[in-house]
């Protein structure tokens, strides 16, 4: 995996006319297998910065380079693909399609990508399924879930096209500290067999402390 | 496999947001099933007003002149007036050169014109009647001294009627009221009567010139008809058939009232405004207690009771009168008064007095001021102005069948063509030799006018008619010059028509038809033009046009609506999946996924919904298909070509209902599906409370 750049990235929203910077000239390098936290108060730019590099947002100024490829030169559907064969997502409200079982959850962004055979896309998808602890409910709706069983889902499908790097936005915000602690586990787990990089934002310094590498923000800015 | 993939997620959403589901696939099978239904009952509609109109006057097509002055309409024009066609010169040479045309099954000959008769009053009938019994050879004497009563009878009613009401009516003078009221003196008087044999003729004369007049009633009866060869007619128009009396005879002049108007307009005018009140009180379901127009028709009844009373006679009278009191639980003495109170009807009383009307008192009364088999004197006044008239037989009343009780399927009576002619003011070849006579009597010279018109109205004649001879009067008197009886099918077939109505092996080819008839003629110098049954119906072909487009119309702003409100439905949908749809976006999903998506949910819904909209259509057209939808009244009848109208399903309505529907939630998908596309992967990383 091609480290992740960014150099001097500003952004800026406007809210109701007023112009709000929450990214104030942000240098910072990702390296492959990092498990690597973004910390601070809310506000602080935490989802801005996994936005820039998830590439479902663009930098006001400056660089941000993903996957060699650099976000703010690219087209919309360039960006989509680039985040179709990077970068896996995990959310805090682990955003399933409903309407999908846990198979077809985790299948989706396989199909996507129709890189694979019907048989060699299920085999793959079960396996993930079976290393996220789910196999018994594979057939099961999001609606029959847990919130822990649904953020494993959430896993299973942002790793399932084997991404260079996970992005996950506070994934444990809305678990129980028991259940938070064991999704935490299995990302560390995928991050030490996979070599998977994980880059995540939370505010729970039990969590916080468990990464490898802590980038702190505050008001917009790395703290040193 | 994205396809799959989208085509199960919109499956499954489908079911999933079931409110959304409800509402759009309301609206489709609403839309589906009116489309369906409505359609059909247009075309059942189209195809009603088509035979009501093909199968009573127009047939497929009509010709005539092309040098026309007005534009052919059959039921005339919007105000009445009838339209001047024109006339062609030779029925033969126009049909000979139309039959050679594979298409056309047969040519009939026709005019349609305007014009009145007076039938006289009820004294006129009876004087009438006893004019024709003196002329009986070995009359019966007692029969004509009854005859004689009854009308001296009358003559005491109208001295009565108008007792103090001479100076008011206003349309005789002072001087003709005061004279009025001596010559009824006379009449009622003995003297008038007992010399009455010996002078029949001038005592009816003085009757019927000075008695008969005081009856003031609107006695003219405006018509319009149809002058064509009335067995061809019956034969070319299934529909028609003989009510009353029978059929005039092959080759014989003769006349046909359409029952409808017979019914309505000849009769008896308390009769008929029973019948009306009656009809209303059963179709249209009103009372009279809370109908102003029924009531209005009762008052009229009343106060026009002497139509009943002046015709009975002094024996007639009492037997009703007793009948009456009977009825009312009265002892009135007086029969007029007697008569207004049984007159005055309300709902409770209704029927049994409508039942009593035709058991008691029809009877005794002229139902029809003409009668079948009476010679009718009808005149019309010719496209030049003049006045002219035939005397014509009445063989009957005819109707058309399935819609025999709509005035709007011709309410034209039938009469030959040669009289047509006549009355239109072209010679005929009796009329030819009639003329011959007249001028034998007179001694004139055959002034050598070919035609009525010419004869009468040029202001170019210059030839002083003078008699050759000193002839004594002509006695016209009891000499009324009725036509003769027959006439040939030669006559008929050589001679003029006023329009002609051509019918078809396959009528769909009646545009091609039309055509070749105006090639044929412009090439033939034939000097027709051919027309469809739609254009030559005027006002009432405009109708159908008119009906089917603003029923398309109503149909067209209804889907158009359900277009709106599927969009409405969607966009709303869609803004309620920002967060899923931009998770797909940020996984990795194009915005034509997206896209994708929602035309797959809009195609599911269209294809599930509109199907079962059109099926439940269909499941409706085809019952009412077997029971029928009944006709509320005339002009419904009319349009449904009968009192019932049967709905008929076509295939092809089914697929193309289906592709409309299909069309109309694909098109009013279009602006959702693209405010989804533009929903960003950013909507999947905010944050639910």
């Amino acid at each position: 995996m091609q480290p992740i750049h960014l150099e001097n990235v500003q952004k800026n929203y406007f809210l109701d006319k007023v112009q709000v910077s929450a990214l104030k000239g942000i240098n910072l390098r990702i390296d492959a297998g990092e498990f690597t936290v973004i910390a601070g108060p809310s506000g602080s730019g935490k989802t801005t910065i996994l936005n820039l590099i998830g590439c479902v947002d663009t930098a006001s100024s400056g660089k941000v380079v993903v996957g060699g490829k650099e976000t703010g030169a690219l087209t919309e559907k360039q960006l989509t693909d680039l985040r179709l064969h990077t970068i896996g997502f995990i959310f805090q409200s682990f955003n399933l399609i409903p309407v999908l079982n846990v198979v077809d959850n985790v299948e989706f962004p396989l199909l996507l990508q129709n890189k694979q055979s019907p048989k060699e896309r299920r085999d793959q998808v079960m396996r993930f399924i079976d290393r996220v602890g789910l196999t018994q409910y594979a057939q099961h709706r999001p609606s029959e879930l847990s919130g822990g069983q649904r953020q494993r889902v959430a896993i299973a499908r942002a790793l399932v096209t084997k991404p260079q790097i996970v992005l996950a936005d506070e994934p444990t915000a809305n678990l129980d500290s028991v259940t938070g602690q064991t999704i935490i586990d299995l990302m560390k787990e995928i991050n030490a067999t996979e070599k998977t990089t994980f880059l995540f934002s939370t505010h729970d310094h039990s969590i916080m402390n468990q990464a490898r590498r802590i980038i702190r923000l505050h008001d917009g800015r790395i703290q040193e | 496999m994205t396809h799959w993939m989208v085509l199960k997620i919109a499956a499954r959403n489908v079911f999933l947001h079931r409110m959304r589901t409800l509402v759009v696939g309301s609206i489709l099978t609403f839309g589906a099933f009116l489309a369906v239904l409505g359609h059909s009952f247009v075309n059942g509609i189209s195809g009603g007003m088509e035979s009501s109109t093909t199968q009573s006057i127009t047939g497929d097509i009509q010709i005539y002149s092309e040098s026309a002055k007005d534009k052919l309409s059959v039921f005339g024009n919007m105000d009445g007036s009838p339209t001047d066609v024109g006339h062609v010169d030779s029925f033969e040479t126009i049909e000979n050169a139309l039959m050679k045309n594979p298409q056309i099954v047969s040519v009939v000959p026709m005019g349609t014109s305007f014009a009145q008769v007076n039938p006289g009053n009820i004294l006129d009938h009876f004087l009438e009647k006893l004019r024709k019994s003196y002329k009986t050879a070995n009359f019966d004497k007692n029969d004509v001294d009854s005859q004689k009563r009854r009308i001296r009878f009358l003559a005491q009613e109208i001295q009565k009627n108008l007792e103090g009401k001479f100076e008011e009516i206003g349309i005789l003078s002072p001087a003709d009221a005061a004279q009025a009221k001596i010559n009824l003196e006379k009449v009622v008087h003995d003297s008038f009567w007992s010399d009455f044999d010996a002078n029949a003729e001038d005592k009816i004369e003085f009757l019927a010139n000075k008695i008969a007049p005081l009856i003031f009633d609107d006695n003219m009866i405006f018509f319009s008809y149809v002058g064509t060869d009335p067995q061809l007619f019956k034969e070319k128009f299934p529909q028609f058939e003989i009510v009353k009396g029978e059929m005039i005879p092959p080759g014989t002049r003769g006349f046909l009232f359409h029952d409808f108007f017979y019914e309505n307009m000849v009769k008896h005018r308390i009769a008929r405004r029973l019948d009306q009140i009656k009809k209303k009180m059963k179709d249209d379901k009103l009372t009279l207690a809370g109908s102003k127009e029924l009531q209005d028709q009762i008052k009229a009844n009343v106060e026009q009771s002497a139509e009943i009373y002046l015709q009975l006679g002094p024996a007639e009278t009492d037997s009703v009168s007793q009948k009456l009191n009977k009825l009312l639980g009265t002892q009135e003495k007086d029969f007029r008064v007697v008569l207004k109170n049984y007159l005055s009807m309300n709902d409770q009383n209704f029927q049994e007095r409508y039942d009593f009307f035709y058991k008691e008192i029809a009877p005794y009364v002229i139902l029809h001021r003409v009668q079948i088999g009476d010679v009718l004197p009808l005149s019309a006044f010719t496209k030049a102005g003049t006045s002219t008239a035939v005397n014509i037989k009445v063989y009957g009343t005819f109707r058309f069948k399935s819609f025999e009780n709509s005035p709007l399927a011709g309410n034209f009576s039938v009469m030959d063509l040669v009289s047509l002619r006549e009355l239109y003011g072209f010679m005929t070849d009796e009329r030819r030799e009639q003329n011959k006579e007249i001028e034998a009597e007179m001694g004139l010279d055959d002034v050598g006018r070919d035609s009525i018109e010419d004869l009468f109205a040029s202001s170019a004649a210059t030839k002083e008619v003078k008699p050759k001879t000193k002839s004594k009067a002509v006695d016209l008197k009891f000499q009324k010059r009725v036509m003769g009886a027959t006439y040939t099918q030669e006559e008929l077939s050589k001679g003029v028509f006023l329009h002609a109505a051509v019918f078809l092996k396959d009528p769909s080819n009646m545009d091609r038809v039309i055509k070749e008839i105006n090639e044929m003629s412009k090439n033939d110098k034939l000097g027709i033009q051919a027309v469809s049954w739609q254009d030559a119906a005027g006002f009432i072909g405009q109708m159908t046009f008119m009906m089917k487009a603003i029923l398309n119309i109503f149909i067209g702003i209804s889907l158009l609506l359900a277009g709106l409100m599927i969009m409405n439905s969607l966009l709303m949908a869609a803004m309620n999946r920002k967060q899923e749809i931009g998770t797909m976006r940020a996984i990795g999903a194009h915005a034509q996924f997206i896209y994708r998506l929602f035309f797959y949910e809009t195609l599911f819904l269209s294809v599930v919904f509109g199907g079962i909209g059109v099926a439940l259509g269909a499941l409706l057209v085809v019952i009412l298909g077997k029971i029928g939808i009944p006709a509320s009244g005339d002009v419904a009848t009319f349009f449904f070509s009968g009192p019932k109208l049967y709905l008929h399903l076509n295939l092809s309505l089914i697929f193309v209902v289906m592709a409309v529907m299909v069309v109309i939630a694909i098109l009013a998908t279009q602006y959702p599906a693209w405010k989804a596309m533009k929903i960003s992967p950013l909507q999947a990383m905010q944050k639910r409370e």
